[in-house]
């Protein structure tokens, strides 16, 4: 391993193969994050409990199987760390909130089991919105985590310490959760790949739930090959999660180095998408279209269809589910929550039950007329939000009136897509004025996250925006 | 397209706190009813030409089979 190189800023695939070929030993790696984590926490609050010493116990695991040469997983000693809502037997897991502080787990989640089998480490237990129901960053139980980028502005959420920590290098890749753009927005603010997969794709078992219609789990990482790797090790039928789907796992990292893009037909829906997307994002955006269509791909304009009902869908089915989840800590502990949290869930009461069964019966009608419009394109490419990070005071509005509106403003442009259940991949794009980076939202057809990472790995060959890193 | 402002009435909202046993603090129906009451509007004219015979499901239509694990 090359002296000048900080192990930590490795890609997690250079990372595992490192370890792997005794180039650098899992303790050593492992102590470069915990350098990173020394001088990036103070500053960017990513962790919610760090677990140091455990770590470094796993790497001199690591260290000796090799050195009896022992058969390694793909990630043996590569430290990772999770948003603090997949649980592990025995470990205290606060979903980001005061009611869960001191909550200990009875099992362990299915993405946990899937990274250990595999010799993955883990750092601790990362900061995240209350209950995974917010999408700036903010948290008034553990303090709100800060983007790497610039530390006045929102890492965006709900995946706020997976994003930070990601971004600051203080571990190789983390997973996050998506119910309404938590995956995909921070990963625009924070400058990641950022990946929501289809429904059903990835196990939800032993992960806290929000709303069981549109909860999604995935990964989220610097590089786009690292992050199929880590969705390839992730994805496929478990018997712990009934809606986990048994449909073949797809070979991503192949798609990622496979080049072969030419002559893929990538479909731009201007009407909504673009409506609100300021100058610097949009002059970004049209820059990835020319790289793709450098690349051969095929550029084509797309009708979407009216997208008002699609959000109205997705937010009757996320307040009425995470009401029904919350109901009895509503109805013993309200004051408990943060007051934006409690509002959010409070919401839910208001709906009837055919409202709900009305959502659950439309879906598969709209999701006809989204791939519809598609018109045989291979994939959508749209804005993730509608500007870079926002600052934290500006959206510093917890329970206030206006919260309502600066949340859907958030996640405009990707709750509708939890609604429909599709795969939607966040790809860094570059940094517009003030260094902040700005991404784009692959979008494909069900199951086809093949398809998304084919793309997104020709993208990033020909930008590599990751060699670019927080100072 | 056109929206029914009073898709979700505060005295309704209220009511159904009261039904749910949880807290009403003040303001709150009003609030509700503004801010979710349009979205819940929209979808209702959307809700209003479904299908009698059409079930929940996801990817049943567009993909023109049944949802595995459903």
């Amino acid at each position: 391993m090359s002296k000048t190189v900080n192990p930590a800023t490795l890609g997690l695939i250079e990372a595992a193969r490192a370890v792997a070929q005794g180039r650098i030993s899992a303790q050593a790696l492992t102590e470069a994050c915990l350098a990173r984590i020394a001088d990036w926490q103070p500053r960017v609050n990513a962790f919610i409990k760090l677990e140091a010493d455990a770590a470094l116990k796993a790497a001199k695991v690591v260290d000796r199987a090799r050195k009896r040469g022992a058969k390694l997983g793909k990630l043996a000693g590569v430290p990772l760390a999770h948003k603090d809502m997949y649980y592990r037997a025995g470990r205290e897991t606060s979903c980001g909130s005061a009611i869960r502080r001191h909550w200990k787990a009875e099992d362990t989640a299915t993405a946990l089991q899937r990274l250990d089998a595999v010799g993955a480490l883990d750092l601790g237990r990362l900061n995240m919105a209350e209950f995974a129901f917010g999408p700036t960053g903010h948290n008034y139980h553990y303090g709100h985590a800060r983007n790497p980028w610039n530390t006045d502005r929102i890492t965006g959420g709900s995946s706020s310490g997976s994003a930070a920590a990601v971004a600051a290098r203080m571990v190789f890749g983390a997973l996050g959760s998506d119910t309404g753009g938590s995956i995909r927005q921070p990963s625009h603010y924070c400058g990641l790949v950022g990946m929501k997969p289809t429904w059903g794709r990835v196990s939800r078992a032993a992960a806290m739930p929000l709303s069981y219609s549109l909860d999604t789990v995935g990964p989220m990482t610097t590089r786009v090959e690292d992050n199929a790797l880590l969705l390839e090790l992730l994805a496929g039928a478990d018997p712990r999660d009934p809606t986990a789907s048994d449909r073949p796992v797809g070979r991503y990292v192949a798609a990622v180095r496979s080049g072969a893009v030419r002559g893929l037909k990538l479909a731009v829906p201007r009407r909504y998408f673009w409506d609100k997307l300021n100058k610097p994002s949009a002059e970004c955006l049209e820059q990835a279209l020319k790289v793709f269509a450098k690349l051969g791909v095929k550029i084509v304009e797309m009708a979407p269809p009216d997208m008002a009902p699609i959000t109205a869908a997705a937010n009757i089915l996320v307040s009425a589910e995470a009401t029904a989840l919350h109901g009895n800590w509503l109805r013993t502990r309200p004051n408990l929550y943060s007051d934006q949290v409690r509002a959010r869930l409070e919401n839910g009461l208001a709906l009837s039950a055919v409202d709900y069964i009305d959502a659950q019966r439309w879906r598969s009608e709209a999701v006809a007329a989204f791939l519809a419009a598609m018109n045989g394109a291979d994939a959508i490419f749209t804005p993730v939000a509608d500007r870079p990070a926002p600052t934290i005071a500006e959206t510093d509005v917890a329970g206030k009136p206006e919260a309502g509106k600066v949340i859907a403003t958030l996640t405009r442009l990707t709750r509708p897509i939890n609604y429909l259940g599709l795969p939607g991949l966040t790809v860094p794009a570059g940094f517009v004025r003030g260094g902040l980076p700005v991404g784009f939202q692959l979008i494909g057809q069900p199951f086809d996250e093949e398809m998304l990472y084919r793309l997104a790995g020709a993208y990033e060959a020909m930008t590599r925006h990751y060699e670019r890193v927080p100072a | 397209m056109k929206t029914d402002k009073t898709a979700l009435p505060p005295p309704l909202v209220a009511a159904m706190f009261a039904e749910a046993d949880v807290a009403l603090r003040s303001g709150r129906p009003e609030t509700i009813s503004a801010t979710l009451g349009p979205g819940v509007a929209v979808f209702r004219q959307i809700a209003r030409k479904l299908a009698f015979e059409r079930e929940p499901g996801l990817f049943s239509v567009a993909t023109g089979k049944k949802e595995a694990g459903r």
